[in-house]
């Protein structure tokens, strides 16, 4: 599982080399440093562990606590003996800002944001030791934080290399942040990278879906939407979807219905489905009649055969139910559908912008609309997904239930009522 | 071997020019070493001048047209605009900005196609102004053939037109949405330029020409809301919405009329939801405490009690003495832990205004987080029923007090007995977040707490066997 143990030292040992032999590495704890505990300034030791050491800086907060500075006068000197910590002592300004006992005092400090600027350009300067101090567990319970402020600095500076290596060794919430991170701006190379991490130290990962998800994101980015190039070569089922998924978004909102439909061709059909459902939730361009005319051009196409029957009613219901407002008018979105050449997929749609209708509408107000729909299958196949989302058993659900013309329909809307009843009691009409 | 270079070639830089930041630092040099060269007469003496703001950053429209006169008019801008947004992490430079608006004056189509698929990948904004002042500058009459042939740059188009749109004459807007193809796309449009009763006067009859009967519904229905609907409504009949869709309007402009409008009082509702730091205090204390002198009861105050922030709130608890403001503000600074506040506070009391309670709870809840340990110290010494005051602070403290120190100040605090039930879900809320993250490491912080009520309710929280 942990195959990528054998590469990663390699290449954090070259850098470790590489910073010593351009002088670059600070020694740590350059700062002044004496001992000392119990001052005001930093909590009494108790809560503190085991014997740590605070230099000038904390002697020199403690005098600032007790100065005459008020207002802002005293949050500016804090401010920039602070900062001044940051710079000359990063290991003792970290562990002020983010071990447990004292995260509190000093988080407002630290958030700041020209502060945490300063600190993750402080970080960018020794990486290497910083990543050491976190998996050290100096900070507890906020080493999220700590190895989050880490990882934004080091991609920024161009050092990403150091957070890919640093990934295997990462908490498992960690390396979901860094993943995400790296992702959001990866180059070819580490994106690579990134899918090879997938499949190692990342194999397991609860979350790895949510990582195949950012990296399908980025991976979409630069193949600039090209299928071919997307889809060739990777056989992960999941990360499929996720390029598929991420695909769609990207590429398709906007587009007319014919051109969705020419674009949806493009895909394997292994992922068509998830990809269609996926497209359902995006804003289509044009509303319902956009949706009425890609329904078409998916049959004109022969897309709904890479589906199975239940995905394609899922898929086609979730697209109606997602366009459709209650404003819609129902005769013009029945005269949309009447557009739809394949019968089956006609019906599905109608019975879901009916079901969607009554839910809306739950206060009534049926009979006046069927009023102006000519009778048919339209109007029939509207009709009878009102009628599954009423609790029946009153006067409009009799009549309306009286203008159903279609009788394998009632039949079926009676069942399904019977097996589902909106409202306790509901009973088939003898 | 190229990229350690490049690292160490940063480092050295970096090194080079770094600048003195603060005014603290500044006088430092002055100073004798402690803390590293900096003194505290040093840091006292800066503080006393606001830090040097930076040179007035130049206006960054300014700077993209300075940009614009740089650039050659040979220029290849498309590989430019590519070039300058390869680094997304980086600030978008004012001279790729440039480049962008170059492109879309010589070659829109081209430059959306690469702007609309842009807008998507990031959450950048950079590129709408120039967009928008393209489609300002003559751009408006074509959009309707760039929204055809850039399908994908559609949602850009609309959001930067209809700002563009914005300053212009409501017979203009008309018109750009009459050449729109789509009629979603003319709603969509004239919902953004005309989303109020004022814009849309004397144009209904127009604005329902331009609409399907679903998008005349979807427009009569976002006008339901605004507040001239009622001056609209002869002219909504004249206009010849769709039947269901006026009678929705007509019927909300009765509701609203029928509304009792402005009646936010202090009622049942409002007083229920006082936070923490309040509880255990009846509605008739709350009245008394309210109806301090000079404090007058409004929307403002009731407002700062439901936040448990703001100014007014020492002086809604009853403490309303001048003195304490000093006080208040080093203790929100994290200046001062709880014996010092409560110390001052006392010291600020000659005439027995707060209750000793009151004291001690405000020293409590504002001097926790700067030192745990010697709060709960301070605390036990000062009687009464410190237990439960602590209780009542620690659900307002999740961003105070780290979960594994609060942790043992709660193990301490209750040592034999057991916290309340409210005190364990918090600390098990906080733990769970962690567990999450970095399983491993929080389950061993809380193997090693003390023995306890606390720890046994974390261990079977977090599904742990007791000793391991």
């Amino acid at each position: 599982m942990r195959r990528g143990l054998l590469w990663i030292p390699v290449l954090v040992a070259s850098h470790v080399a590489a910073y010593f032999a351009m002088g670059g590495f600070r020694t740590e704890g350059s700062g002044t440093r004496q001992a000392g505990g119990g001052q005001e300034g930093v909590p009494t030791a108790k809560y503190r562990g085991r014997g740590e050491a605070w230099g000038g800086h904390a002697r020199l907060l403690q005098g600032l606590a007790a100065s005459q500075l008020t207002g802002e006068e005293y949050q500016r000197a804090r401010t920039a003996l602070l900062k001044d910590w940051v710079k000359r002592d990063l290991r003792g300004a970290l562990k002020l800002f983010y071990a447990p006992e004292t995260w509190g005092a000093f988080r407002s400090d630290s958030e700041e944001s020209e502060m945490e600027a300063l600190v993750r350009e402080e970080m960018a300067r020794q990486p290497l030791a910083v990543w050491e101090w976190i998996r050290s567990g100096t900070y507890g319970s906020n080493r999220g934080d700590v190895s989050n402020l880490w990882g934004a600095a080091l991609i920024a500076d161009g050092k990403s290399d150091l957070v890919l290596a640093a990934v295997p060794e990462a908490s498992r919430g960690e390396q979901e942040n860094l993943v995400g991170k790296l992702c959001k701006n990866a180059k070819a190379a580490d994106l690579a990278q990134i899918r090879r991490l997938l499949d190692g130290p990342l194999a397991d990962h609860p979350d790895r879906e949510d990582m195949a998800i950012d990296y399908g994101q980025r991976r979409v980015v630069l193949a600039d939407g090209n299928v071919t190039e997307l889809f060739t070569g990777e056989e992960d089922p999941i990360v499929r979807d996720s390029l598929c998924d991420n695909w769609i978004s990207r590429e398709l909102p906007g587009l007319p219905p014919e051109r969705i439909a020419e674009r949806l061709a493009e895909l394997p059909g292994d992922v068509l489905a998830g990809g269609f459902l996926e497209l359902a939730g995006e804003d289509l361009r044009d509303g319902m009649p956009g949706v009425a005319s890609l329904l078409d051009e998916m049959g004109r196409r022969s897309l709904w055969k890479e589906m199975g029957e239940d995905e394609r009613a899922e898929a086609v219901g979730h697209m109606v139910e997602y366009a459709y407002e209650d404003y819609v008018d129902p005769s013009e979105m029945l005269g949309h559908f009447a557009t739809i050449s394949d019968p089956a997929v006609r019906g599905i749609a109608l019975e879901k912008a009916g079901e969607a209708w009554g839910n809306s509408h739950s206060d009534g107000g049926l009979i006046e609309v069927l009023g102006t729909l000519p009778p048919g299958e339209q109007r029939d196949g509207f009709l009878a997904g009102v009628l599954l989302t009423m609790s029946g058993e009153d006067e409009e659900f009799e009549t309306a239930m009286g203008m159903l013309e279609n009788g394998e329909l009632k039949e079926r809307v009676v069942k399904e009522l019977e097996k589902d009843p909106k409202v306790d009691g509901f009973h088939a009409e003898e | 071997m190229l990229l350690a270079a490049s690292h160490g070639a940063a480092l050295w830089l970096g090194a080079a020019q770094r600048v003195p930041v603060t005014a603290g630092e500044a006088a430092k040099a002055a100073g004798k070493a402690d803390g590293g060269g900096l003194t505290l007469q040093a840091l006292i003496e800066g503080s006393r001048q606001p830090e040097k703001a930076g040179e007035e950053e130049e206006d960054f429209d300014l700077r993209v047209q300075k940009a614009k006169d740089k650039i050659p008019a040979d220029a290849d801008l498309g590989a430019l605009v590519r070039a300058g947004t390869v680094d997304m992490e980086a600030a978008m430079s004012p001279e790729t900005v440039a480049a962008f608006g170059l492109w879309l004056d010589g070659d829109p189509v081209a430059a959306l196609r690469f702007g609309g698929k842009f807008y998507r990948d990031h959450d950048y904004s950079e590129f709408d102004e120039e967009l928008k002042r393209y489609l300002e500058r003559g751009g408006l009459p074509k959009l309707h053939e760039l929204m055809e042939a850039v399908p994908l740059a559609r949602e850009q188009l609309i959001n930067t037109a209809s700002a563009a749109l914005e300053d212009l004459s409501r017979a203009e807007a008309l018109q750009v949405a009459g050449r729109l193809k789509s009629p979603t796309d003319r709603l969509e449009l004239l919902k953004s330029v005309m989303d109020n009763g004022e814009d849309v006067k004397g144009n209904l009859s127009q604005i329902r020409g331009l609409l399907d009967k679903s998008g005349a519904a979807a427009f009569l229905q976002m006008l339901e809301s605004d507040s001239e609907a009622t001056g609209l409504l002869d002219e909504v009949r004249a206009a010849g919405f769709p039947e269901a869709a006026l009678k929705s309007f007509e019927a909300s402009i009765r509701e609203r009329e029928e509304e009792d409008s402005d009646s936010i009082g202090i009622n049942r509702g409002n007083i229920d939801a006082i936070p923490g730091f309040l509880r255990g205090r009846t509605n008739s204390d709350f009245i008394e405490v309210l109806q301090i002198p000079g404090i007058p009861i409004n929307r403002n105050n009731i407002d700062a009690i439901l936040d448990g922030r703001g100014a007014a709130r020492e002086s809604l608890v009853g403490i309303a003495i001048p003195e304490n403001e000093v006080v208040f503000a080093a203790a929100t600074q994290g200046r001062m832990g709880s014996q010092e506040i409560y110390a001052a506070l006392k010291a600020n009391n000659s005439n027995g205004q707060a209750g000793e309670r009151d004291m001690v709870r405000i020293a409590l809840d504002l001097g926790i987080r700067k030192d745990p340990a010697a709060t709960l110290e301070w605390l036990r010494g000062t009687g009464g029923d410190w237990q439960s005051l602590l209780a009542e602070v620690i659900p307002d403290k999740r961003r105070d007090i780290a979960p594994e120190v609060l942790a043992e100040l709660v193990t301490d605090a209750w040592k034999g007995g057991s916290p309340p039930e409210e005190t364990l879900d918090r600390l098990s809320h906080s733990y769970a977040r962690w567990f999450e993250a970095d399983g491993d490491a929080c389950s061993a912080s809380i193997r090693k707490l003390g023995d306890g009520a606390l720890k046994t309710h974390l261990l079977e929280k977090f599904g742990m066997e007791a000793t391991k």
